[in-house]
């Protein structure tokens, strides 16, 4: 606790994770993690149900001590500095764990003062964090009378009164309707935009396509892509991919295209009349993919490379049922 | 389809049971006890004039215990247990009568205590080999703790279905046993008492005291001493019997009767803000947090801050005025001494029964509203968070102490020289108050463990076994062993501590 406090930089890490090992008894959680989280980014945290995701996040918060490996938060091993750790963190669990008896200000109150804060800055702190959850004017109401997405906006402001550098939040949007999922989002813009690191587990894939800078995607105990949501998306396994838009169903004239010297696979787009067109860089580039598809008696409307979904590259990366 | 429900709920029970190592363990524990009652007559077997009848004796009264420890905590959650889960509506739309459901969940907790009673068959046989015991007096035994059994699960049926939460069930079931049990020394020193300050006449002191011998035959507590009696040859199906099964079958057809109308509304369980409820929110929120928010939240949410403590200095002045003014008309000498004896006695009782009481629930609130975690995750070590938390809890106990200080100030003398120095120091009260405090910690242990029934198992894991011994080898031990098991004591409090520490790491991550 006597070191130099390491500030965060925009360049440096805020979380570093390598070779993480962790079990429950003989069952494996993780099997050999490793990622980096960039400082003042959103941070996606993807996978199936027992994929890994809480495992990893309540080790990042030091609930849990890595067995191997190491975990570092701004420099911090969690497990020898956890102390500081936690001064520098907040963690929203998936479960409301709230002292429900409480009003939303004792509650908020009882946190500030846990972490240290002085009565005259305590005030302060409250009526900001207040204010960013757009809790204000529910101060003197029991948390046990709030909605469910109330009390998650009362969750989300507890984490943030002790004014932490990073935020753990373990599927922050389940159960809120689509309105206070919005808000909710909004909320996490804004503390962006502060310069906070935020990690974000969630089952909504749209949301975190549209919110996040950067996504890890853990399936089984081990990652299976870490890096920016563009590269996410732009990513392909092996070949590159172009979408084709046909003026006309393709029926038989797919074959044909498949058949095409290059053409590695043609598949069709669910829900529409278009296809996904991969082929070998080696041997043909996209101009030829264009004329290898009007070769085959194909009218194009429209051609474009083909960027996946997030669903799609959730479903491309991860394996069928769960652990 | 209702009887099929009820099978099915059975056989999950039983499944779940038996899977558990925690069942067995239990048995092979009580197995252990038995044996070790069996050792302690035969290595003293020349000073029993029968020793079978010594050990039976020991293992009735042993039965007897669990099964006021099976009432007060395995029975009384029966029904409660799936109110709070919130999984009894489920079991009706499964098709499953109020009937099926209690006896469902009833039978499988009945036949887990019957298995526990048959564990000992072996023993059994082996006090009649060792003499003083017929077969007709174990098959009285057996039959009086049976229905005393089918009683407990009656009214555990009956208190889990007319109760909310588990909490208030075990609550009331320790009341109605503890006021059964009383009841019969009141009414005798009633009779006593007002006979011989000629209020009453000759009758009615008998009428008295048949009434306590009445009560006290309603429980094995009466009936196991007839039936333990040299020469023994009643019947079975003694008034005891009789009464057990009758209330027991009443109380289960009235929470058939009352099921549905008690059990309509399933609601979410909430914490409660006790006493905190008594201002308006407004003030709530108006007054600040302490610095030390952990001893301020335990304070007024466990404790029921100061309101509850002044109302408990209240009753506790009220109750102590009370029997200080009925002492001062009955002593005719020493007045101060019995007045300040009594204040402090009742304190130290009021004090040891308060304490496990507290401490049991000073982590199992965290748990139970799943906030632990969050507590955890302050920038503070886990002792100095659960100090914080014993501080919050600590004031709880100012009325017993300010009570036994005002005592001490009224009967000096008695606290020097018979509590302090009689008590503590000469007649081995140190032991006991280590071994109170093994026992306050195991209860916080059990507590981390099982839902409901920490405090009566902790006490009977720690008390039972000392209380044997110090009835037997321990009654004329020298010094040199009792300091030593004292130092063993400590250390497996320490051993406890450890242990309550690393569960609740572990408690914190899942």
């Amino acid at each position: 606790m006597t070191s130099p406090e390491p500030q965060p930089a925009s360049n440096e890490p805020a979380v570093v994770l390598r070779g993480v090992q962790h079990s429950f008894r003989k069952f494996k959680a993780l099997v050999d993690i490793s990622f980096d989280v960039p400082s003042q980014s959103l941070h996606g945290f993807v996978g199936p149900n027992g994929a890994g995701k809480t495992t990893v996040l309540k080790l990042i918060c030091t609930l849990l001590r890595p067995q191997n490996g190491s975990v570092k938060v701004f420099g911090r091993d969690v497990a020898t500095d956890y102390l500081e750790v936690r001064r520098r963190l907040g963690f929203m669990p998936d479960h409301f764990s709230m002292y429900r008896q409480m009003t939303v200000y004792e509650y908020l109150d009882f946190f500030a003062a846990a972490y240290g804060l002085p009565l005259a800055t305590r005030t302060k702190v409250l009526d900001d964090v207040l204010e960013l959850t757009d809790m204000g004017g529910r101060r003197t109401d029991l948390i046990n009378g709030l909605s469910r997405g109330m009390q998650q906006r009362v969750g989300l402001a507890r984490v943030l009164v002790n004014d932490p550098d990073i935020l753990l939040l373990d599927e922050p949007a389940s159960g809120l309707d689509p309105r206070a999922r919005i808000e909710l989002m909004d909320v996490l813009r804004a503390l962006r935009s502060m310069g906070k690191t935020i990690i974000i587990s969630s089952h909504i894939l749209s949301e975190l396509a549209e919110l996040c800078d950067s996504v890890t995607i853990i399936d089984r105990g081990t990652i299976r892509y870490c890096g920016t949501m563009q590269g996410l998306l732009d990513h392909q396994a092996d070949y590159p991919t172009y979408r084709l838009t046909p003026a006309e169903p393709l029926n038989g004239l797919r074959n044909k295209l498949g058949e095409a010297a290059g053409i590695v696979s043609v598949e069709e787009v669910e829900g529409s009349s278009d296809v996904r067109v991969a082929f070998d860089p080696e041997q043909l580039d996209s101009n030829g993919v264009l004329r290898a598809a009007m070769d085959a008696g194909i009218t194009v409307t429209g051609f474009a490379k083909a960027q996946r979904h997030l669903n799609q590259a959730f479903m491309d990366l991860t394996e069928k049922g769960v652990r | 389809m209702a009887a099929r429900g009820t099978f099915a709920l059975v056989e999950r029970a039983m499944r779940v049971d038996t899977r558990l190592a925690r069942t067995h363990l239990i048995r092979l524990g009580f197995a252990l006890l038995i044996l070790l009652f069996v050792v302690q007559v035969q290595l003293g077997i020349a000073n029993y004039s029968a020793p079978g009848r010594d050990v039976f004796r020991s293992m009735c009264w042993v039965n007897f215990f669990l099964l006021n420890l099976a009432g007060v905590s395995f029975f009384s959650t029966v029904i409660t247990e799936e109110k709070e889960e919130l999984t009894l509506g489920l079991l009706r739309m499964a098709g499953i009568s109020p009937v099926g459901i209690l006896l469902g969940k009833v039978t499988p907790r009945l036949l887990g205590v019957i298995l526990l009673l048959s564990v000992q068959l072996p023993f059994t046989i082996l006090a009649i080999t060792l003499g003083g015991v017929s077969i007709d007096q174990i098959f009285a035994a057996y039959v009086a703790l049976l229905a005393f059994a089918v009683l407990m699960a009656g009214l555990g049926a009956f208190l889990s279905t007319v109760c909310a939460r588990s909490s208030l069930a075990a609550s009331l079931t320790t009341a109605t046993l503890a006021t059964v049990f009383i009841t019969p020394y009141l009414l005798r020193d009633t009779g006593r008492e007002m006979f011989r300050a000629k209020d009453i006449s000759v009758t009615t002191r008998e009428t008295l005291y048949e009434a306590a011998e009445t009560v006290e035959q309603t429980t094995p507590l009466g009936s196991l001493d007839v039936i333990l009696t040299t020469g023994f040859n009643g019947s079975p199906l003694s008034f005891q019997v009789i009464v057990d099964l009758s209330c027991g079958a009443a109380l289960f057809l009235m929470a058939w009767a009352l099921f549905d109308v008690f059990t309509r509304n399933e609601a979410v369980s909430t914490p409660a803000r006790g006493m905190m409820a008594l201002f308006s929110k407004r003030v709530a929120s108006q007054s600040r947090v302490w610095n030390h928010a952990i001893v301020w939240k335990d304070f007024n949410f466990l404790t029921g801050g100061v309101t509850a403590i002044v109302i408990k200095l209240l009753a506790y002045s009220i109750l102590m005025g009370a029997m200080s003014m009925m002492i001062s008309k009955r002593v005719r000498t020493d007045v101060t001494d019995n007045v300040g004896a009594t204040l402090m006695a009742s304190m130290l009782t009021a004090l040891i029964v308060e304490i496990p009481i507290y401490l049991s629930r000073l982590f199992r609130e965290e748990l139970r509203w799943q906030t632990w975690s969050c507590l955890t995750l302050l920038p503070k070590s886990m002792t100095r968070v659960a100090l914080g938390k014993l501080a919050g809890v600590a004031p709880a106990f100012l009325p017993a102490i300010i009570v036994f200080t005002v005592g001490a100030f009224i009967a000096p003398r008695f606290f020097e020289n018979y509590l302090f120095k009689r008590i503590f120091i000469r007649e081995d009260g140190w032991y006991w108050v280590l071994q109170y405090i093994l026992a306050v910690h195991v209860i916080v242990m059990l507590s981390l463990i099982v839902k409901w029934g920490a405090v009566p198992f902790g006490i009977s894991v720690v008390v039972v076994p000392n209380v044997i011994f110090m009835a037997t080898a321990g009654r004329n031990a020298p010094d040199t062993i009792l300091v030593s098991i004292g130092v063993c004591t400590f250390l497996i409090t320490l051993f406890f501590q450890w242990l309550i520490i690393r569960q609740l790491k572990t408690l914190a991550a899942t």
